[in-house]
């Protein structure tokens, strides 16, 4: 596939390199040198804190969460910080302040946190420890497009910084719809809460950052729109865009697999891998957000994010340093290296489908367009299969398949890595063989865990060939999982560490990418095909890499 | 979310003998390992390289971790290392060995050996079942300080191998010194030294050679979220320069009590820790003092700057929250730089911190940090490989401090 795909079939270009128009205190995502300075900033001059497990404490800060009676909050939010409050990762004085329209204040704020608490945290809820750690949290009301509620914000937060030592440290986190976005950071700006701070920034105190929860747009333009909306405020080192997948212990195994290991990394490349599929699967249906899944579908809410995030720690090259820039250079040029299908190739190359009736784990389920808030005729899918090319030195021929869908048999995440057979089969005399090729499994979710298949002689005195799988389940070397996503991240961004944090230019060259798909879909008016809930997807997926002799794994 | 774990031994043989084959022992593990493989167990067929089942059936290769040694010197702990063993949840041994060293006068045969198959299944949860192997060993009391050679080719090659010694007398005893030879890492509880200051040099004599195996410690492991919470103290640059201005140290400990464990050795590393980091020095050893407890001047000398004594004061506290380790640490800065910073212990779950400088109010919060059980080191100490040279340094510090 030429680099020429890259024009979308109504002849825009999609380019791929960051903004020119963004500030020239923005160029400070590229190069790692920064990191230098960035780690200097991050290391403890307390001798006392030398080889403790949390080596890095955040200093204290104060966390405004807008948007904060909203469901992120209770479900994930509120849970992990308590459990990061009461764990002691979290210094004194760490204080929240939520923002929302509702009619609330410090009180029923308090109330309604410990039943989120209580609900979700890990730690025990007690009333002595519930009662010191409430004294940190507070309520601001007010509309987020209403000028007063920042001046009310700010008086609060400067007495929590005189009363809790906070130092003027803020953590801004953006819970709310997307479509609050550009007046929570105008106003922020306006009202003097927030300010820019540039890259060499590095003191302890008065330090600012923001949290942006995806979706980070739903396109290029808007991405870029939304990109310049909070540059406007914040300098790329300021801003911390989440994708829990990333917060994934198993994620980060992918890396240490890949690179902690001399084994594998020969055989990475075109010269054995033959492709490769990353499959991410769910059971349920859109749960009651019927509303928001219109909007968005299985391309926007999966592959742009967590999708594209999998292929690239898997296709990747190995970065210098396990650390902010370095990482996230490398994901940015493996993301600019791939190959999106466009024009003509949308049709061949991709396929989406919508969920009907069906039963998925013995329980009849409606069909999406009977859901709660979808439209009728909607032309929204809930399923998405594609295939991309990477152009690198590493990949160039060797096709990525990714797919995901809703109500599909059973909730999975996994990479294979499917590798040529062998060049010459020197067995081919005993007669029939079962000789399929080895295949390296690395399960994200559930039983996380690596998995290679290989071929093995079966005891016996003639010689017979058969497939075996040798499995590392992560749980049954480590046991119990690790902290939550949303616990680890949190504390990276209270720490200034944005290397688990998705960065502009890769999240405008993740929706480059899905540009054109989107535009081909619009455009040519490509069919969805309807699939039967609790089955794999529609057939028009198989047939799209049967069409190259290879099939779907079945997960 | 609470995880409730059900650990059975799914199979296992016993014997005794009078003379130990461990290529008896091997065999033996290989039979019930084929056997779990079966169809009975789950698995595919007997005879197959299968070692761990999931849920919906198949076979599956075990992850191979660590090798686990542990030695029961009586009755109490050979039931404590088999049930700590059997309730690990983190980080499991793929084979561990149980020495039960506490001698059987009434027995037929001089060795009894007992090999287990076992599975840890988290019930609620489709995560895998964990299976590990437990060898239980009563040896013949002639060859006790020769085990190192039966253990050896008993243990799974490549892997990291452990050894746990649960009671406090180990530096006379020849099976541990055997033992120790053979091993990389070395799991010991100062706890279990009771109210004597000088036992804590035991330690001591293990880390001044390079050969022997790096050390944990449980007491140590319980003084993780104190060191976390006053390290946190001086977290803020404006409060650091109180640290060079600390004058008095005061800490309260539990005494030994019936069962021996005593909080005395946790008191000492308390302050080894901070006097290593702080670079103080000793003026003169620990006194006993006539209320109880110790008493001990030091000094720092920072960056040439004036010298300053710190006095510090360790005092009993018979207090049940104060069990094997702390009730309360307390630390004063004087001067320019006056603070007072304390980490207390409220019951079994929870330490509470305050502080107050001449700067900052008043703050104060409630940690969760409840006891650890026995099982629960266990799990943390095996995730743990190397050297830790913050203890290291701060056990050498405290036994230059004794009398």
């Amino acid at each position: 596939m030429s680099r020429q795909n890259r024009r979308s079939a109504n002849g825009a270009l999609y380019d791929f390199a960051t903004d020119s128009s963004a500030g020239p205190t923005d160029v400070d995502h590229v190069g790692h040198q920064f990191d230098l300075v960035d780690r200097q900033a991050q290391q403890n001059t307390n001798p006392l804190s030398t080889g403790l497990r949390l080596e890095r404490v955040p200093a204290p800060c104060v966390m405004v969460i807008f948007g904060v009676s909203g469901d992120l909050t209770a479900r994930k939010l509120m849970p992990s910080l308590y459990d990061l409050a009461v764990g002691h990762p979290l210094p004194e004085g760490f204080s929240i302040v939520g923002v929302s329209h509702r009619d609330w204040n410090d009180e029923i704020f308090r109330a309604e946190m410990r039943k989120a608490a209580e609900e979700g945290a890990g730690a025990p809820v007690t009333d002595e420890t519930w009662e010191l750690f409430a004294q940190g949290l507070f309520y601001v009301k007010g509309s987020f497009e209403d000028e007063a509620t920042y001046t009310d914000l700010k008086t609060r937060l400067e007495t929590i910084d005189e009363e809790r030592r906070a130092h003027g440290n803020r953590l801004f986190y953006l819970a709310t719809s997307p479509k609050f976005y550009a007046p929570i950071i105008r106003h922020l700006g306006a009202s003097d809460i927030a300010h820019r701070q540039d890259i060499y920034y590095n003191r302890p105190d008065n330090w600012n950052r923001i949290v942006v929860e995806k979706p980070f747009g739903r396109d290029v333009e808007s991405a870029r729109a939304l990109n310049a909306q909070i540059g406007a405020v914040f300098s790329e080192r300021q801003i911390y865009r989440i994708d829990h997948y990333l917060g994934k212990e198993t994620v980060q195994n992918v890396l240490a697999f890949r690179f902690a290991n001399t084994l594998f990394e020969p055989v990475w490349n075109r010269q054995y891998v033959d492709h490769v599929q990353i499959t991410v699967a769910e059971s349920i249906g859109v749960e009651g957000r019927g509303g928001y899944y219109e909007d968005s579908g299985a391309l926007r809410d999966m592959v742009q994010s967590h999708i594209l995030q999998l292929l690239a720690v898997i296709a990747m090259e190995p970065p210098a340093l396990f650390n902010g820039n370095a990482l996230r250079d490398e994901k940015v040029k493996v993301l600019r290296a791939v190959v999106p299908p466009a024009g003509d190739g949308v049709a061949a190359k991709t396929v989406r489908g919508q969920y009907e009736a069906g039963y998925v784990g013995g329980r009849e389920v409606e069909a999406y367009r009977d859901e709660k808030g979808v439209r009728p005729g909607s032309r929204t899918e809930t399923y998405v299969a594609l295939e991309l090319g990477i152009d690198n030195w590493r990949w160039a021929g060797v096709p990525f398949y990714l797919r995901t869908g809703k109500r599909l048999p059973r909730r999975v995440t996994e990479i294979a890595v499917e590798f040529k057979q062998v060049p010459h089969l020197m067995f081919q005399s005993v007669g029939h063989l079962d000789l399929s090729p080895n295949v390296i499994t690395m399960r994200i979710q559930p039983d996380e865990g690596i998995a290679l298949k290989f071929a093995a002689k079966v005891p016996g005195p003639s010689t017979q060939l058969r497939p075996v799988r040798m499995d590392f389940l992560y749980g049954s070397a480590f046991g119990e999982a690790g902290p939550d996503a949303y616990e680890r991240l949190l504390l990276d961004a209270m720490l200034g560490d944005p290397t688990l944090f998705a960065r502009r230019d890769e999240v405008e060259t993740a929706w480059a990418l899905m540009q054109p798909i989107m535009d081909g879909w619009d455009e040519d008016g490509q069919p969805i095909y309807p699939y039967e809930s609790g089955t794999w997807g529609p057939s028009r997926a198989d047939a799209m890499l049967r069409r190259e002799s290879r099939e779907w794994r079945r997960p | 979310m609470s995880q409730v774990f059900e650990t059975n031994p799914v199979l296992e043989s016993y014997w005794e003998t009078d003379t130990l084959d461990t290529g008896a022992i091997h065999d033996e593990l290989t039979r019930l390992w084929t056997e779990v493989g079966g169809p009975r167990h789950g698995g595919q067929a007997p005879g197959e390289m299968i070692a761990e089942s999931v849920p919906g059936g198949g076979g599956l290769m075990r992850a191979n971790t660590l090798n686990l040694i542990a030695v029961a010197e009586n009755a109490d702990y050979a039931e404590l290392i088999t049930e700590s063993v059997s309730q690990l949840r983190d980080f499991l041994p793929s084979r561990t060995v149980i020495f039960n060293t506490d001698g059987c006068a009434d027995r037929k045969h001089t060795w009894h050996v007992r090999v287990q198959l076992s599975e840890a299944r988290n019930k609620g949860s489709d995560s895998p079942t964990l299976r590990f192997e437990t060898i239980t060993i009563s040896p013949d009391p002639k060859v006790a300080g020769h085990l190192a050679s039966l253990v050896s080719p008993l243990m799974i090659s490549e892997l990291p191998t452990f050894l746990w010694w649960p009671s406090g007398d180990f530096a006379n005893s020849p099976v541990f010194q055997d033992l120790v030879e053979i091993v990389d890492r070395l799991i010991v509880d100062s706890a279990q030294l009771g109210n004597d200051a000088r036992a804590l040099a035991q330690l001591r004599t293990l880390l001044d050679d390079e050969d022997d195996p790096s050390v944990g410690d449980f007491t140590w492991l319980r003084l993780q979220p104190w060191r976390q919470l006053v390290a946190q103290f001086f977290d803020p640059q404006e409060v650091q320069p109180a640290l060079e201005t600390i004058a008095q140290v005061n800490i309260t400990y539990a005494p030994s009590r019936e069962d021996r464990g005593s909080g005395l050795a946790a008191a000492l590393l308390t302050v080894g820790w901070l006097a290593s980091r702080l670079n103080w020095e000793i003026l003169e050893p620990l006194e006993r003092r006539k209320s109880g407890g110790w008493t001990a001047p030091l000094r720092s000398v920072n960056n040439g700057s004036k010298v300053r004594h710190v006095q510090v004061r360790l005092s009993p506290d018979q207090s049940i929250e104060s069990r094997f380790s702390l009730r309360s640490v307390e630390i004063v800065s004087i001067d320019d730089h006056e603070g007072v910073f304390r980490v207390m212990r409220t019951d079994k779950d929870d330490l509470i911190t305050s502080s107050e400088t001449a700067n900052a109010p008043y703050v104060s919060r409630v940690v969760y940090a409840r006891w650890l059980s026995s099982v629960e080191m266990l799990g943390e100490e095996l995730q743990r490989f190397g050297p830790d040279s913050i203890l290291e340094d701060a056990i050498r510090f405290a036994t230059r401090m004794l009398p």
